[in-house]
């Protein structure tokens, strides 16, 4: 464990990328409530759970039209 | 002219509000910062799973292991780019958004070439912001001197825009994303079909992507990329006028 905290410095922006990816991706869930498929808790969970990947697929197949 | 910039600066607000260059710049940033840390950790990572007692051999990681890690994860981000854009010509085809600005006058080739452009424009600022920052890390974690670097760089760019051209004829052939997706896809399964053959191997723009940890290894160079570069160059030309020439033909 010693060697990862040792990392700390790079896994830190890492970490920064994937909770803003995930913060704004909740913000568009919360704040434009259609969908093209699934319902508003299920994509809060896809967003806050699912690493890098659930913002993304949100972003790209979720997100509904205005 | 002004048209053409005028259309670019919409493409490329579209892009913002869309999310589509968030998306993009997260994911290329994050992978710039992942290859050279994961290629530093990865055997500290294995050798901490295996049980007591077991030991494997590992050598310590180098720039090279870095380099490797940024063209295995780019062929990822390759299909994630060409997912976020397949849709800037092909939505708006299969739903009529253009019919509006074309009856104004807007001429087809402007719209199909200033779409392409932005997308290039985005696909080689992002690719440069992932190289750049594998580049900085690598250099503070695993200095080492490679040969060839910014020649194998250059030449899995090179293939980015080509798929890219490849997507823009797909989408205003099938006017639709799958499509445009099923194009790219079929494209690249038939370069890596036809590389079978010895000889079409050697010139296929495949290469460009296949082979660039030999370059940066030193096993080639410019000379052996030369004609799989230049016959890339002229299929993105080529998908370009097919896709202005198809579109053109199109009924909207």
């Amino acid at each position: 464990m010693e060697e990862l905290i040792e990392y700390m410095p790079f896994l830190i922006p890492i970490v920064l990328i994937e909770l803003g990816l995930a913060l704004t991706a909740l913000f568009h869930v919360l704040r434009h409530p259609h969908y093209k498929f699934g319902n508003k808790p299920m994509w809060i969970v896809i967003v806050l759970f699912v690493q890098i990947i659930g913002p993304i697929v949100y972003f790209v197949f979720g997100r509904g039209e205005e | 002219m002004n048209a053409f910039i005028a259309f670019a600066n919409k493409e490329l607000t579209e892009s913002v509000r869309t999310y589509k260059l968030l998306i993009i710049t997260a994911v290329f940033l994050l992978f710039g910062m992942l290859n050279p840390v994961m290629a530093k950790i990865m055997p500290e990572l294995l050798s901490s799973f295996m049980p007591d007692g077991m030991t494997i051999a590992l050598q310590d990681p180098s720039a090279l292991d870095s380099w490797a890690q940024f063209y295995k994860n780019m062929s990822t981000q390759i299909i994630v780019f060409i997912i976020v854009y397949s849709g800037v010509m092909a939505t708006e085809l299969s739903k009529g958004t253009l019919v509006n600005m074309l009856t104004k006058g807007l001429s087809r080739k402007t719209v199909i070439l200033s779409k392409f452009s932005v997308t290039s424009i985005i696909w080689t600022l992002s690719y440069a912001l992932c190289f750049g920052v594998t580049y900085g890390y690598t250099l503070y974690l695993l200095p080492g001197e490679l040969p060839n670097l910014y020649l194998a760089a250059f030449s899995m760019w090179l293939f980015g825009i080509l798929l890219n051209a490849v997507m823009f004829f797909g989408s205003v052939l099938f006017a639709n994303i799958y499509g445009a997706l099923l194009t790219t896809g079929g494209f690249t399964i038939l370069l890596m079909l036809i590389n079978i053959i010895p000889k079409v191997k050697k010139i296929s723009p495949f290469k460009l992507v296949s082979e660039n940890m030999l370059l940066l290894t030193g096993e080639l160079d410019f000379t052996d990329l030369r004609i799989s570069i230049a016959i890339s160059c002229l299929l993105i030309i080529g998908f370009m006028i097919g896709a202005v020439g198809l579109f053109n033909k199109r009924e909207i």
